[in-house]
């Protein structure tokens, strides 16, 4: 136990992230906690965010599923956190936790059935297998020149093995897993890392950017207007007839695999605004 | 336009596409689902067909299958090595630095695929002991894998001067090599004639030679070199990887000169 405490000595950021998990594990169910606890504690649903709670996005990285989960994660994170808080320092590292967890919750939430539930620290841990990445691909003489290690090549090999495995299990949410790998190597390679060959001006666009990429991705998880539970909540709200029926029509030119998974058409929606409103 | 600038357009392309349809859905929602699938449909069908394209492309260029099975080659090699030695090397030189124990770790480094970690050893090795043929052969070798075609050259040199039969004329090519990518394709076409001299036809000399003479701008001898490197083998006998591959970069070459006289 001693070197493990050790290890954490000198990565605080990393033991408060395990602290958090740890705790949201007591708080909700270390062995089987319930869909309805971990909406409570902040899991992340498609629809959820899309109603007003955009922090989910953050939140879901520090709950899990069950003990299995928890392990898994615990461990990845016990190995792998301390190596890289060493390298790029606790702030960057805090910076790149969190970008990489908002990240994976951001391409799983667009990616996924907006009924999914998502839990899980693995987002962010991918992402810091994408900041090793990044840093390997900076420190060479060429982007490339990484590969000329055995180290980083083993780095990618886990990286490929991982994704391969979330393929494979149909409960995984690789989406997560891609987009925190991409966030935590966009953050430090792109933001953390000075430029090989000198600042350019475009870099700055380049920078500018990622993150106006990142912010319209947020906005369009909270503003889906092309996927059916927001066309349908539309219509619902809708103030007259011929607008209900606009919002209606457009759930129709979905593709059969995007439309309700529900009788259609317009099954459980109230009747216009016309006799809400008593006119 | 660079690519920079252009990777930068794209992602601020990106960044406004979802902006512009949640502006435009506000008045036709109709019209931007449908635009929004013709797009999805249309970015899946050129990524799919142009990554069958790709695919047919690449099976069917002559060098791929045989550098499939080198890649293949390497990989089971690389997973077969013994760590022991190069532990019990390291464990060695903490003690007592001596040039057999670094030629060990460099050469067990370098089939691990680590030749950056490979170089200074196989230096140190050289620098130990300069009359050692195996060390010297070697960082030569990791010299040219690190694009250090001159320093590669220069260690070379000596050791095939003394022994031109090295490893059975691999150093000899090694060094035709090292002399091609330094530029001086003449020097590398003598070493080419003394390897024809000891050692006979080998396809691999047939295509250094070729590269050689099309450094030089002797076009009909690259020809004739290309037409040695890519003969058929006998009937019944299977080429070693390096050699079908070798094989295939000459066919391929061929198919670029036709005319030439």
């Amino acid at each position: 136990m001693t070197p493990l405490l050790e290890r954490l000595g000198h990565a605080p950021v990393t033991g408060c992230v395990l602290i958090a998990i740890l705790t949201l594990a007591a708080l909700t169910d270390f062995v089987a906690p319930t869909p309805q606890q971990l909406l409570g504690h902040g899991a992340a649903m498609g629809f959820l965010v899309q109603d007003g709670e955009p922090w989910r996005l953050l939140t879901y990285a520090f709950l899990h599923g069950g003990l299995i989960h928890l392990a898994f994660n615990t461990i990845f994170l016990l190995q792998l956190g301390p190596q890289i808080e060493a390298v790029l320092g606790s702030p960057r590292f805090a910076l790149v936790y969190l970008c990489s967890a908002a990240g994976g919750g951001l391409v799983a939430v667009l990616w996924q059935d907006p009924h999914t539930l998502l839990v899980g620290a693995s987002g962010a841990i991918f992402g810091i297998l994408g900041a090793a990445l990044a840093w390997n691909v900076r420190s060479g003489r060429s982007p490339l020149d990484f590969w000329n290690y055995e180290g980083p090549r083993q780095l990618v090999g886990l990286i490929v093995v991982n994704l391969a495995l979330g393929f494979l299990f149909p409960m995984v949410s690789n989406a997560g897993h891609i987009g925190g790998l991409i966030a935590g190597f966009v953050t430090t390679h792109t933001f953390l890392l000075p430029p090989r060959d000198g600042a350019r001006r475009v870099d700055r666009w380049i920078r500018a950017g990622w993150l106006a990429l990142a912010a319209s991705l947020t906005f369009y998880a909270c503003e889906p207007f092309l996927r059916w539970d927001h066309l349908l909540t539309k219509a619902r709200d809708a103030s007259t007839p011929a607008e209900q029926m606009r919002w209606l029509a457009a759930i129709q030119e979905l593709p059969a695999g995007a439309r309700p998974p529900v009788a259609w058409p317009g099954a459980g929606i109230a009747p216009p605004a016309k006799d809400r409103r008593g006119r | 336009m660079t690519p920079r600038l252009a990777f930068a357009c794209l992602l601020w392309l990106a960044a406004l596409l979802p902006l512009v349809g949640w502006v435009l859905h506000r008045r036709d929602p109709v019209g931007v689902v449908r635009v929004a699938v013709a797009f999805e449909q249309m970015l899946a069908g050129a990524v799919g067909w142009g990554a069958v394209g790709a695919l047919l492309l690449v099976l069917c260029w002559p060098p791929f299958l045989p550098w499939l099975r080198l890649a293949w080659r390497a990989m089971r090699s690389r997973m077969q090595v013994d760590r022991r030695p190069l532990r019990e090397a390291f464990e060695r030189l903490r003690h007592f630095e001596n040039a057999h124990d670094h030629h060990v770790a460099g050469r067990v480094l370098r089939r691990l695929g680590d030749r950056r970690t490979a170089l200074p050893h196989l230096a140190r090795a050289v620098e130990l002991d300069p009359a050692a043929p195996g060390p010297r052969a070697e960082l030569g070798e990791a010299l040219l894998d690190a694009g250090r075609a001159a320093d590669a050259a220069a260690v070379l040199a000596p050791l095939v001067a003394r022994e031109p039969d090295h490893a059975y004329g691999e150093t000899l090519l090694l060094l035709v090599q090292a002399l091609l990518r330094h530029g001086d394709a003449a020097a590398g076409l003598a070493q080419l004639e003394v390897h024809h001299a000891r050692f006979g036809p080998v396809r691999r000399a047939a295509w250094l030679r070729a590269e050689a003479h099309g450094r030089l701008g002797d076009r009909a001898a690259r020809v004739q070199a290309l037409r040695e490197a890519a003969e058929a083998p006998a009937k019944g006998t299977r080429m070693p990887p390096a050699d079908a591959y070798v094989r295939a970069r000459a066919r391929v070459a061929l198919w670029f000169t036709r005319g030439a006289p």
